[in-house]
């Protein structure tokens, strides 16, 4: 961390703090992994009435230039309120709602241990075992249903997400209202996608919370335990079908599946027998294909920041997500 | 003339990797010379077909439009200009747009050009 930013997020803790003595905060490197957020682990050392305190938390700031965007707000106040439902999310300590403390909007949350492990399905730097990565495959459905079975209303969430009244329809006006505002050119291969989506959405039906990106890579794991889902900025209330195709997508098989042993149909039956719902395989194609659709989006944000010089990452690889997307819309991938 | 632009590219890219990249102790960093590395590499292998393969584009396009060829303004005799040929380009891919947002269903010759026209521009 650069001094400058140590003094702010100084200021910060204190303000939030109160008068306590020997405060400190003890930053580490910029975490890597998340491209729509910088991630900043560190310390907080305190002295309050003569006890030393310690707390490890974790900053998460928008970058300057993102490739999604979102509201750290509304992601705080779900955040909150899920602190106490049965579910395995991260406990939120601070917020800066519109930056003007850490520069720019910032959520401060609970450390956790834990490691994370992109491809740990795949091998990944655990290097697990086949039975101990398809425990960790199956946990990861458990984790799905325990957000789509959460008593949204109870743990008063609809007062900070919208309730659709046509989750698939609110889907893909959202994710095309960002490639109408991001992209730099022509994209007649997402206007087909659009048309295909608008043409095949399932009707409207049960609505839970929806995550928006289950993957091993937003977890973290204690030992083979998958032990907190972390990065809930895409949390919004829909469609529970949507996270099964989010985690069934083709294009991210490495991710979610465990070739011949954790196949797309182990996984959606699981979900089927855990929760006693039969998922509808038209609406799971559907939602494979938004899952695309959506990722096409973020990666207009994406160039976007880039070409305007507002972020460093330089993207390639459009031209893959659009060959799928037409295959998808064909009939060809499932 | 050498070293030629590929090899200037390339010669850019093995700076990144084999001196940036192993002193940079900044993982976020170490990430983003990574990226750059692949993004020359990509540039390396694909800016000598640039100029033939979007005018090849051009002409499947107004194919697939049913427009006639268009005259493409000229850098030098017989060389296409890349900047007047993107922009001709842009507008075609408007127009197809439309259509696609306009039609109930796409026509197989506007799917096949949808595919081809991928590899030619990736």
């Amino acid at each position: 961390m650069t001094s400058e930013f140590d003094m702010a997020l100084e200021g910060f803790v204190r303000r939030r703090l109160g008068d306590v003595g020997e405060l400190r905060v003890e930053g580490e490197a910029r975490a890597i992994g998340g491209q729509s957020r910088e991630n900043w682990p560190f310390n907080l050392l305190w002295e309050d009435e003569g006890q030393p305190h310690r707390r490890r938390l974790f900053l998460r700031r928008d970058p300057v230039g993102s490739v999604l965007e979102t509201d750290r707000r509304v992601e705080y106040e779900v955040l909150r309120r899920l602190h106490d439902q049965p579910v395995r999310a991260p406990e939120v300590v601070w917020l800066d709602a519109d930056g003007s403390e850490l520069g720019r909007p910032a959520l401060v949350m609970t450390r956790y241990d834990g490691r994370n492990d992109h491809f740990v399905l795949e091998g990944g730097i655990s290097q697990f075992d086949e039975d101990t990565r398809a425990g960790i495959a199956s946990q990861m459905v458990d984790l799905m249903i325990e957000i789509h079975t959460l008593d949204w209303r109870g743990a008063g969430l609809d007062d900070v997400l919208t309730v659709p009244n046509d989750p698939a329809t609110a889907a893909i006006d959202e994710w095309t209202a960002v490639i109408e505002r991001d992209a730099l050119e022509p994209q007649p291969v997402l206007a087909l996608v659009e048309q295909w989506l608008r043409c095949h959405r399932p009707p409207p039906g049960n609505v839970t919370v929806v995550h928006g990106d289950i993957k091993p890579g937003n977890v973290l794991l204690d030992g083979d335990q998958v032990q907190v889902l972390l990065d809930w900025e895409t949390v919004h209330l829909g469609d529970p079908t949507e996270d099964v195709g989010w985690v069934t997508n083709p294009v991210r098989r490495r991710e979610h599946l465990i070739p011949g042993r954790w196949e797309v149909d182990h996984l959606v039956s699981a979900y089927e027998t855990r929760t006693g719902r039969t998922v509808d395989r038209a609406a799971l194609r559907f939602w494979q294909v938004l899952a695309n659709y959506k990722l096409a989006a973020i990666m207009m944000t994406g160039v976007r920041t880039f070409c305007e010089g507002r972020s460093h990452r330089v993207w390639t690889g459009a031209g893959l997500l659009a060959k799928v997307l037409l295959a998808q819309t064909e009939g060809e991938l499932g | 003339m050498r070293p030629t632009l590929t090899e200037q590219i390339e010669g850019a890219r093995r700076v990144l990797v084999e001196l940036a990249a192993p002193e940079v102790a900044d993982s976020f960093a170490r990430e983003q010379i990574t990226h750059a590395a692949a993004a020359l590499e990509h540039v390396a292998a694909r800016w000598p077909q640039v100029l033939p393969d979007l005018v090849a584009d051009i002409r499947a396009l107004e194919e697939v439009l049913g427009v006639e060829a268009a005259e493409l303004s000229e850098a030098v005799p017989g060389v296409p200009d890349l900047a007047a040929a993107e922009q001709y380009h842009r507008g075609l891919r408007a127009r197809l747009t439309d259509e696609i947002m306009a039609a109930d269903e796409p026509s197989p010759a506007l799917r096949a050009y949808l595919s081809n026209s991928i590899e030619r521009l990736k």
